[in-house]
């Protein structure tokens, strides 16, 4: 059965896919078939095929399905009800391009004898969301137009370059203007030194960190650099607290202990001893629990890609994600590559051992829709990809070269235990 | 949607773990015939070292050297070792292997080695399984040994090592049966170093002996069919030596001579070594008598004229550490600062005490056998599995994948 559902989630297409989420949704929830379906949406045709295949699959799962035509949600209770059904599924299905959603609900719809006619619901109820990538099928059946090939449908090429190389692993790595000049600077944790590098590769500064050494430091390299407002937040596990540093004069000057690991809107709190971040962080004022520790962050805009020590990921917005995608590695980033104020997400392979790697770029709704699926990273389609020497643990994005589309910089962990920095950008 | 979410992780293939080694997990560890006791002294086998370093560490790994002046070797402590572990240390190699360094200083968490005259590579020397002190990568809990959070270097990224000691045979089956991850000790090859050694020491007056051993004794035999894989001949002081020219055979002694032949009672290979001995060396007119002893006293035991021994200990990791080791159990500590003086003067210590080996090698009143080494089989989701200087797995540097 789970091989079926599997190869069910693989190789459908995308009604099928948002068909099948929707019937596992209510499939263990416990509604008394029969179960009656509604559905409404933009398109006709492509709600109809919808609701359809979701009564396919809820016949499979024996709630015997009964089709409610209704003018709307409300209407549509009160006739389950009259029809005498068990429990009710409103489904409201939309195309938003990239996107087919379905968007509803699960509700008991079995009147009590002793409420009388007053119509008080009991039994289970349950949120249905579905969202998955549109295919060809999907947008014909719509009669949505298919986009004429642009400039930007040209192929995804992504140059790569050693910008500098350093004797140990980078434990971390960020990119921030810190000049106003629009190009952003390269800072990289490696060992107790903070290294600042210009976009050309010029070593601009290198700082130690000073500070009381941690009584629980990790075996492997592992830091924290964030510049927020103009100040530095730098922090090694070789450290007891994170140090705060200024940028005056071609130099970081150091202002102290920070109070906390601040990268943009996210707090992250170290775990002595583990080469991670606790699962619980402070996203923008808010509390927020991510399935699993955290090896890696990275961020743009509202999205927050959040990668475990396992190679569990998720990409979420302001909340904690419910599903992750598998295969991931630490030196992963969300990066809008070719400028069109989405991002692509970067992507390392899970690899925990040898001189080799594997970077791939993939779109954000491809990556979103694997994760959706609890998929692995590899289903989702790569817009290019390349061979790695050595392993990248560390990653980061920003504007290197001021021409408003990010770069994706990959600390690499090479297999003499040195480090290098390789930058990638979209070919022009 | 929890219901799809735990339906999706139902689903999902395991996964590979993160680009960063993944830390947690129990491993299933079998030593092949440890010896019961985990102490320092008596960490002579490698077997027992490697067991040993499962809760110990050398100081050499857990302080920060550095030369405050020039005679002076400064050890710095982590806060989280305490300085009175270091001094025992220290105290318990006070030997031959701290020749020519004077009484220590405890400034804090300092402690100054004051050096007179000349003494190079002492650092290394500090690795040897003697300076060893209980704060290592794991700690005994019931029956198992569970990650140490507060130890210097880090914790292992291992949580747990469920242990277990068991013969080679019984070992192979574990391992095949996949209730073993790792098993140390196995008698397979290894290209490791090989830094544990068994020996023979002459007693006063047996230096005639040497050339009846020599001409009557093949090393690789001994390697081959007497000690357990992986094993290799000692040719000389240091286990790089090649192999020196054939001896001439002397004439037979009449009347015949006796002698004993001690050796560690618990060792098997000194055993089985010690009979190959009596048998080779009566046709030279010696007749051996074989006497088992308990290892420690086997340690102290002065030989008597017509005694010698077996000897089995590990090298530092270190050829400068390994002379002064030599010198020890020939009993000429005397000669170790002229030594020291020799190596101080050379561009290259390690060659220079190279060339001393093969000079010291004939008058030293101690004949090189046999090196031992420590075998390993590690299934296929034991990652990152390192040696350390004396050939000895890492268990807190490995991991495991979750393939």
């Amino acid at each position: 059965m789970i091989l079926a559902l599997v190869l069910a989630a693989t190789s459908a297409s995308s009604l099928e896919r948002a068909a099948l989420e929707v019937s596992r949704c209510v499939a263990d929830a416990g509604f008394e078939a029969p179960m009656g379906v509604f559905v409404e949406g933009n398109s006709v045709p492509v709600s109809r095929a919808v609701g359809s295949l979701v009564m396919a699959r809820l016949a499979e799962q024996r709630q015997a399905p009964v089709p409610v035509i209704a003018r709307d949600a409300t209407e549509a209770e009160k006739l389950a009800r009259a029809q005498g059904l068990g429990s009710l599924l409103r489904l409201t299905v939309s195309l938003e391009a990239p996107k087919l959603v379905v968007r509803g609900d699960a509700l008991s719809t079995h009147v009590n004898f002793w409420s009388g006619l007053a119509p008080t619901r009991s039994g289970p109820a349950l949120a249905v969301v579905s969202s998955v990538d549109a295919d060809l099928e999907a947008l014909t059946m719509a009669g949505a137009p298919v986009a004429p090939p642009t400039a930007a449908a040209r192929p995804f090429d992504v140059l790569s370059f050693t910008l500098a190389k350093t004797a140990q692993v980078p434990s971390a790595i960020t990119v921030a203007d810190l000049d106003g000049d629009h190009r952003g600077e390269l800072i990289a944790l490696v060992g107790e030194t903070v290294f600042t590098w210009a976009s050309d590769g010029k070593l601009r500064n290198k700082t130690e960190l000073s500070g009381a050494l941690s009584t629980r430091p990790t075996r492997d390299p592992f830091g924290f650099v964030a510049v927020n407002g103009g100040r530095l937040t730098a922090w090694s596990s070789r450290r007891d607290k994170p140090e705060s540093f200024t940028w005056l004069r071609e130099g970081w000057r150091s202002s102290g202990a920070a109070e906390s690991l601040l990268a943009g809107a996210v707090t992250l709190t170290p775990r002595p001893g583990y080469a991670s971040f606790h699962s619980e962080l402070s996203w923008a004022g808010k509390t927020v629990k991510w399935p699993d520790a955290l090896a890696h962050i990275s961020q743009s805009g509202t999205l927050l890609l959040g990668v475990a020590p396992n190679g569990l990921a998720s990409i979420a917005r302001g909340q904690a994600p419910a599903t992750q995608v598998t295969g991931v590695g630490s030196g992963s980033a969300l990066g809008d590559l070719d400028g069109d104020g989405s991002p692509e997400v970067v992507v390392t392979s899970a690899r925990t051992w040898g001189d080799s790697d594997e970077v791939r770029v993939v779109s954000l709704g491809a990556f979103e829709s694997a994760q959706a699926r609890g998929g692995h990273v590899s289903e989702a389609p790569a817009l290019w990809q390349r061979k790695l020497d050595g392993r990248a643990i560390v990653a980061a994005s920003g504007d290197l070269d001021g021409d408003a589309v990010d770069e994706v910089v990959l600390g690499v962990w090479r297999e003499d235990g040195s480090g290098e920095l390789v930058v990638l950008r979209r070919a022009p | 949607m929890t219901r799809v979410l735990l339906l999706s992780l139902c689903i999902t293939t395991v996964a590979l773990a993160g680009s960063r080694p993944k830390p947690g997990g129990t491993l299933q560890l079998v030593l092949v015939s440890p010896s019961t006791t985990v102490d320092p002294l008596s960490a002579d086998a490698p077997i027992d070292a490697f067991r040993l370093s499962l809760t110990h560490q050398p100081i050499c790994r857990l302080v920060e050297f550095s030369r405050p002046a020039p005679n002076t070797l400064r050890l710095t402590v982590p806060p989280s070792v305490d300085v009175k572990l270091v001094t025992e240390a220290l105290t318990r190699g006070n030997g031959v292997l701290l020749t020519n360094v004077g009484a220590w200083l405890v400034n804090g968490r300092e402690v100054d080695l004051p050096i007179k005259g000349a003494r190079v590579d002492l650092e290394r020397t500090l690795c040897h399984p003697l300076f060893s002190v209980p704060v290592g990568p794991f700690r005994v809990k019931g029956s198992k040994l569970e990650a140490f959070d507060e130890q210097p270097l880090s914790r292992p990224y291992l949580d747990t090592l469920a242990l277990q000691s068991a013969d080679a045979r019984t070992a192979e089956r574990l391992f095949a049966q996949r209730r073993a991850q790792l098993v140390v000790g196995a008698p397979t090859p290894s290209e490791a170093p090989q830094l544990f050694v068994t020996a023979l020491a002459l007693g006063p007056g047996l230096a005639s002996v040497r050339a009846a051993i020599e001409s009557s004794i093949d090393r690789a035999d001994l390697a081959r069919f007497f000690v357990p894989a992986p094993s290799a001949p000692l040719n000389g002081l240091l286990p790089t030596t090649a192999a020196p020219p054939a001896t001439a055979r002397p004439a037979p002694l009449t009347p015949p001579q006796e002698l004993s032949l001690l050796f560690d009672e618990t060792a098997e290979h000194e055993r089985g070594i010690a009979q190959r001995l009596q048998v080779k060396l009566q046709p030279f007119g010696y007749r051996v008598a074989l006497k088992p002893l308990p290892r420690a006293d086997l340690k102290t035991k002065t030989l008597a004229a017509n005694e010698f021994a077996l000897r089995s200990f590990a090298l530092p990791p270190s050829p400068t550490g390994a002379l002064l080791m030599w010198l020890g159990l020939a009993g000429q500590q005397s000669r170790a600062p002229a030594v020291l003086q020799q190596l101080a003067a050379a561009p290259d210590v390690d060659a220079r005490a190279k060339e001393l080996a093969a000079q010291l090698g004939p008058e030293l009143s101690v004949i090189p056998l046999v090196t031992r080494g420590v075998g390993v089989m590690a299934s296929k989701d034991v990652q990152h599995l390192t040696r350390d200087a004396l050939g000895l797995p890492r268990v807190d540097d490995l991991f495991l994948s979750a393939e």
